[in-house]
């Protein structure tokens, strides 16, 4: 069987070298890029199974190249952040990523990341047949689609799986470790912000389709389609 | 692995089972590197003109955490973070907090070259 294959992506070559021994350790192939625009040429010809992706990497910088891939992919995206930057989390989130990993990371918590979103990576791509419509929203789980009255609305990866969860159990009150589980993110590490910023940006992309004000936060508990 | 026994008349046998110390590939990589990861961060920290010392506490502060050098990491963020901070900074104390981090790398570097040398 074919190693899985995982992009890294960072300016600095002390970090490439320490992140790529720990996934090769971990039984992956790993494929380095110095700065953005390598790492948008290298991710059309490999077609990694998923991608850690330092902000800081120059000119076209993290954010950009994570919104550059998710016009075309669902790829699992971890964005590699440091503590003297507050902002990069939400600005991770917003611009698609599906989790974030500060700097420095241990070796174990760097594999049990990028192990769990390929997980549910995968668990995603397993076949199913289903669509949901309530309120005027449409779900094709099949297709990955997401309509408003039938018009497609385009969510990120980890927007969909939010909206699934909810939308498979409506009006039924979603905890936040469910959503953190149905997303791919870990309990232990995921803040309530990044939910806070997953479902922020539903709302949003839901109104400015002309959609219903669907999404619903229940105060210290988590979140539920519809009230 | 080695196994051995020591036995003390009147108070028993002790049976030793003695295991190599493991290290994964990621342990090994750090210790051979970290000394090395670290004198390089002394040179840029101490070579960036004040226009470049916000990137580069910030690459310096991330690579070397990787390394086993935590706290210095965390430290050297901080101040990257200070620098970044958008309030009107004096110059001496920008310089005074380059140095005083600087000391303390230097004093990590020298008692890491030590052990390497007591090994």
């Amino acid at each position: 069987m074919s190693k899985e294959r995982i992009l890294v992506i960072d300016d600095h070559p002390d970090v490439r070298i320490f992140v790529k021994t720990c996934l090769e350790e971990e039984g992956f192939a790993v494929i380095e890029a110095a700065n953005g625009l390598d790492a948008l040429r290298i991710f059309k010809e490999e077609s990694p199974a998923i991608l850690i992706l330092d902000v800081s990497i120059g000119q076209p910088n993290g954010f950009e190249v994570c919104r550059e891939i998710r016009k075309t992919s669902n790829v699992p995206i971890i964005m590699l952040t440091s503590h003297d930057q507050e902002l990069d989390e939400v600005m991770c989130l917003a611009a698609g990523a599906d989790d974030y990993i500060t700097k420095p990371v241990s070796a174990q918590i760097l594999k049990l990341r990028v192990n769990t979103q390929l997980r549910h990576s995968s668990a995603r791509a397993e076949p199913l047949s289903m669509k949901i419509t309530i309120g005027g929203l449409g779900l094709d789980i099949d297709n990955r689609e997401f309509t408003i009255e039938g018009v497609p609305v385009p969510l990120t990866r980890t927007e969909f799986d939010f909206l699934e969860l909810l939308m498979t159990k409506p009006k039924h009150v979603h905890t936040r470790e469910q959503v953190i589980e149905a997303i791919g993110g870990s309990v232990l590490y995921s803040s309530d912000s990044l939910l806070d910023t997953h479902a922020s940006r539903l709302r949003t992309k839901i109104k400015a389709a002309g959609g219903p004000r669907a999404i619903h936060a229940v105060r210290g508990v988590g979140y539920r389609l519809f009230e | 692995m080695g196994v051995r026994s020591e036995s003390v008349e009147g108070e028993g046998t002790t049976i030793i089972l003695e295991f190599p110390l493991y290290l994964s590939q990621a342990e090994k990589l750090v210790i051979d590197r970290r000394h090395e990861v670290l004198a390089r961060a002394i040179t840029a920290l101490a070579a960036s003109s004040r226009q470049d010392l916000y990137q580069v506490t910030h690459d310096v502060g991330g690579s070397i955490g990787f390394y086993t050098f935590t706290e210095e990491s965390r430290l050297i963020l901080d101040f990257s973070q200070w620098l970044n901070s958008g309030i009107v900074l004096n110059k001496i104390e920008v310089e005074n907090r380059r140095q005083s981090i600087l000391a303390i790398l230097k004093l990590r570097l020298d008692s890491l070259l030590e052990r390497e040398v007591d090994e």
